[in-house]
């Protein structure tokens, strides 16, 4: 767990904006590629699930 | 259509937008003060009032607010996600409970809490205005099907509205004694389903229930909740 904490606080300077804009980011990656919208949806929707899980590990501030 | 049945619809269509913006509102005021979430509410209003005058024919045209929600469902997720996992860490025992932390972490609270009341604001502000547009959206289009029948459709939602704002005020009591962490658990999880909702919709993503996504979103960020909360509970805690 602490080792998750430590990578999770690593990737994202310990700031819940470097997740939310992977959230936007991956979004609109996923608007021009010829997949299903309810794919697509899945796939944004394990990347917010991802931002608040990782988020959690952070150390609290 | 029976212009009943048009202001009907109207108003049933409204009162779930109403309903997602009291939400949004009372859980502002309860969390970050009634003068936020009010005068965040009262900006919004005026800011709409403008647009649907200057702008009100336009409105029909639904992607126009699939634009905006692009812009608010980011924002909310950020919101959402720092109350829930703040809920989280407190409920895991990682976090001390408010009213039992030292004087440095109350004045870190402080500062912290002046930079969330104009969060609040935002939150308030982009609520109300996003579901007020979504309204004046149902209103018009409503209205389009049968000339001279925009006072029904108004009417419908002015109905709608009074109905949900007496109901929120009612709320407003029984809401107050909930504990703090839950509150401020309940509307972190509404925030971030509210914003993963809308942020998908504004991308132009398909969700499989259509807007009752909403609330199976409502369950599964209850249930990873707990699960965090578990998880991340120290070890010493948990022995």
């Amino acid at each position: 767990m602490k080792a998750l904490a430590e990578i999770w606080d690593f990737i994202t300077g310990g700031s819940i904006v470097a997740p939310a804009a992977v959230v936007v980011a991956v979004g609109f990656a996923l608007l021009p590629l010829g997949l299903d919208g309810s794919l697509k949806a899945a796939i944004f929707l394990a990347i917010v699930l991802l931002g608040f899980v990782g988020s959690t590990f952070e150390r609290p501030q | 259509m029976n212009l009943w049945v048009l202001a009907g619809t109207s108003a049933v269509a409204s009162t779930v937008e109403f309903v997602e913006a009291a939400t949004i509102v009372l859980a502002v005021g309860f969390t970050q003060g009634w003068r936020a979430a009010l005068t965040g509410t009262l900006w919004a209003t005026l800011a709409l009032g403008v647009l649907v005058a200057l702008f009100g024919p336009l409105l029909a045209n639904i992607s126009s607010v699939h634009r905006i929600e692009v812009f608010v469902g980011p924002f909310l997720i950020v919101y959402g996600i720092g109350w829930l996992r703040k809920a989280v860490w407190r409920y895991s025992g990682r976090k001390a409970l408010r009213d039992e932390q030292a004087n440095y972490d109350r004045e870190v609270e402080r500062l912290r809490a002046d930079r969330e009341r104009h969060l609040g604001f935002a939150t308030a502000f982009q609520g109300v205005f996003i579901e007020g547009l979504e309204v004046a959206v149902i209103v018009v289009t409503f209205s389009a099907t049968r000339h001279g029948s925009i006072a029904w459709a108004a009417g419908g939602a002015a109905v709608a509205l009074i109905a949900v704002l007496i109901a929120a005020i009612a709320l407003h009591k029984p809401f107050s004694r909930v504990p703090e962490n839950a509150l401020k658990a309940t509307v972190g999880i509404m925030l971030l389903s509210l914003g993963t909702l809308w942020a998908g919709e504004g991308l132009g993503l398909t969700w499989w229930l259509g807007d009752s996504t909403l609330f199976a979103l409502v369950g599964l960020y209850f249930a990873i909740s707990v699960i965090l909360v578990a998880l991340t509970r120290p070890q010493a805690a948990r022995a």
